[in-house]
């Protein structure tokens, strides 16, 4: 693989991109949506319609349900239960959930805590026509005499991450900034601090989503089969392995073929654990990725 | 010339270790499920040759182009490319382009940018990217569709551009797979001229349908039909082989009955046939006296021929060999 090819590659796969409908869909979604996502908590603030000590523990509440469901220690049947009596299972997720809402910005936790459900969700409708539709159509063959597969598979991978992630800090900017300038609730210093380390948290969560989406449409000929698919994929492992759990426990554990059960300890008190989760997101990216060239470079183009 | 083709010899035979052809296949197999596309395929190309391909529809032509190219893996066989590289091997890369039949360029590119990017990715700086491929644009008459989509273009200009892409830093070895198919004559006269000036520096192997076409550029041929080679060789070879020997003539009137019974009862003429003014007497003999038998016989009965090719078609042997009837 030669450095330079694989930038050119990666640095053309932008615009081409950028024009096509699939580009622009997900811009236009992960921004309406995601800043509709966000308004959800803070439009309650602004009516002025709660008092904000109650909304606190209704999203604390909220958040730690989260927390729970996420990481399969209750399923959705249990959670009424949550908010009544905590039980010695439950309390962790109360206590992590108090950290998000006292220790740090709690209406930030709130927009972040939604918008890890939602990203991975926006790249998957997104990121879907990395080579499906350059497959499709032949496209890629005026490339394959002058570059490699490696540097196609990888070069289209890396432009899309880029991508991927510019978009998601425009959108956390722009709610970062929101919160700041509009509610002005807290100080600057603890929105840089949270933002930051969501800026760096989502984007590690976001490499293994477009890996898996590069791997599926590197070896998926239609863009539309490539978009079922990554959405199968990533949105849903999730419901699969909720639902099957609640028929076979084990099965609970189809969660990690994705990397859903995990990606909260990205916003975990202990450090420890995010540089874990980081860590896991990057293991998870390389195996897609892996995967994904392997049938890549043997496939019929 | 390209920078590249110069630092290469100008894409001389030097790239290539001495006695090795541009292009070796031995028995290669390729199948689609139970199908064998194409069945034991072997031939050589020799450096700095115009090699055609003929066959039918289906005959396995594409399939042996993807397959040369590295799109599609062989079941079985050898390939051997520029000397002892096989397909899909980096040092091919920028050496050995291919217009393919079916593929579409990227509409949301404009197409300047779109060759630029090839030719980057050849080793091309992007000044002189720039440079060639406006060259190339207008080569192929495209000169003023540089900053355009490639929506804007009719079939046959697409047809053009993916020839321009072709000849883009001048790769050793090229292939065209169907160059003129959906061209004017203006256009596809202009191609024709475009790969003879190609094959001074490069080889170029084609596909094609038009036989007269492939017969008038060709050093050599290969005929596929069902997967299988049926003839490889110069198109005069083929005919020798097949012992098809056409004395082609354009005549100011038609001959009368008698005359075809004079010319037919000739030794060494087979068969006749043509009509009005052309005529077509298909020879079993090798030497000049039968067809000079059938030009005095002509003469003495008035009839001086405005033209006479004696030889074959490569039309002939092609559909001999593909179990065709001439119409």
């Amino acid at each position: 693989m030669e450095a330079r090819r694989l930038l050119l590659v990666t640095r053309y796969s932008l615009p081409a991109f950028l024009r096509n409908g699939s580009g622009i869909s997900y811009v236009v979604l992960t921004f309406t949506l995601g800043l509709l996502l966000a308004e959800l908590p803070l439009s309650i603030v602004e009516s002025g319609l709660a008092d904000l000590e109650e909304l606190l523990e209704q999203i604390r509440v909220m958040v730690a349900m989260m927390l729970a469901v996420v990481s399969l220690e209750q399923t959705f049947s249990q959670l009424g239960t949550l908010s009544s009596a905590p039980t010695p299972e439950q309390a962790p997720f109360l206590e992590w959930a108090q950290y998000l809402l006292n220790e740090r910005p709690a209406l930030l936790s709130a927009v972040l805590a939604i918008e890890l459900i939602a990203v991975p969700l926006f790249i998957a409708t997104g990121t879907f026509n990395q080579l499906s539709g350059d497959l499709q159509h032949g496209a890629i063959r005026y490339q394959l005499l002058r570059t490699s597969r490696a540097e196609l598979y990888f070069g289209r991978f890396i432009g899309m991450a880029l991508f991927t992630w510019v978009l998601i800090v425009a959108l956390l900017l722009a709610i970062l900034i929101y919160v700041g300038v509009r509610l002005d609730l807290y100080p600057w210093a603890d929105i840089i601090a949270w933002g930051g380390r969501a800026l760096i948290g989502f984007g590690v969560l976001s490499l293994p989503y477009v890996a898996a989406c590069c791997a599926i449409s590197a070896n998926v000929a239609s863009p539309f089969a490539s978009l079922v698919l990554c959405s199968l994929a990533v949105g849903g492992v999730p419901v699969l392995a909720i639902g099957g759990m609640q028929a076979w426990e084990p099965l609970g554990n189809l969660i990690y073929l994705m990397p859903w059960g995990y990606t909260h300890h990205l916003f975990h008190p202990e450090a420890s654990h995010g540089v874990l989760a980081g860590l896991g997101c990057l293991l998870h990216g390389a195996l897609y990725l892996a995967a994904g060239y392997l049938l890549f470079r043997r496939k019929d183009l | 010339m390209s920078s590249d083709a110069a630092e290469r010899g100008g894409g001389e035979p030097g790239g290539i270790p001495d006695g090795l052809p541009a292009l070796r296949l031995d028995g290669v197999t390729r199948s689609y499920g139970s199908r064998k596309a194409l069945d034991g395929v072997s031939f050589t190309v020799p450096r700095l040759s115009v090699f055609g391909l003929v066959g039918p529809n289906g005959a396995g032509k594409t399939t042996l182009f993807s397959t040369i190219a590295a799109f599609l893996r062989p079941d079985s066989g050898t390939i051997r490319i520029l000397g002892d590289h096989s397909p899909g091997d980096p040092a091919l890369l920028g050496r050995v382009s291919i217009l393919p039949q079916d593929a579409l360029f990227d509409r949301n590119l404009m197409i300047i940018d779109q060759l630029i990017l090839y030719r980057r990715l050849q080793g091309a700086t992007a000044a002189q990217a720039t440079v060639e491929v406006r060259e190339a644009l207008v080569r192929v008459g495209l000169g003023e569709y540089l900053d355009r989509s490639v929506t804007v273009l009719s079939h046959g200009m697409t047809k053009r551009l993916g020839i321009a892409q072709a000849f883009l830093g001048s790769p050793e070895l090229i292939f065209l797979d169907e160059p003129t198919a959906g061209l004017d004559p203006r256009n596809a006269g202009r191609i024709r001229r475009v790969i003879r000036e190609l094959s001074e520096h490069s080889t170029v192997v084609v596909s094609s349908h038009n036989l007269a076409e492939l017969e008038d550029l060709c050093d050599q041929v290969a005929i596929l039909d069902r997967g299988v080679i049926k003839a490889t060789g110069t198109v005069a070879e083929l005919m020798e082989r097949q012992g098809r020997r056409t004395l082609e003539l354009e005549l100011p009137a038609p001959p009368s009955e008698e005359l075809r019974r004079q010319l037919a009862a000739h030794p060494g003429v087979r068969s006749l046939a043509g009509t009005e003014g052309r005529l077509a007497v298909m020879l079993d003999a090798t030497g000049p006296e039968p067809v000079a038998a059938v030009l005095r016989t002509l003469l003495d009965a008035g009839l001086v021929p405005r033209s006479f090719h004696d030889g074959g078609s490569l039309e002939e042997v092609f559909l001999s060999l593909t179990d065709e009837s001439p119409e």
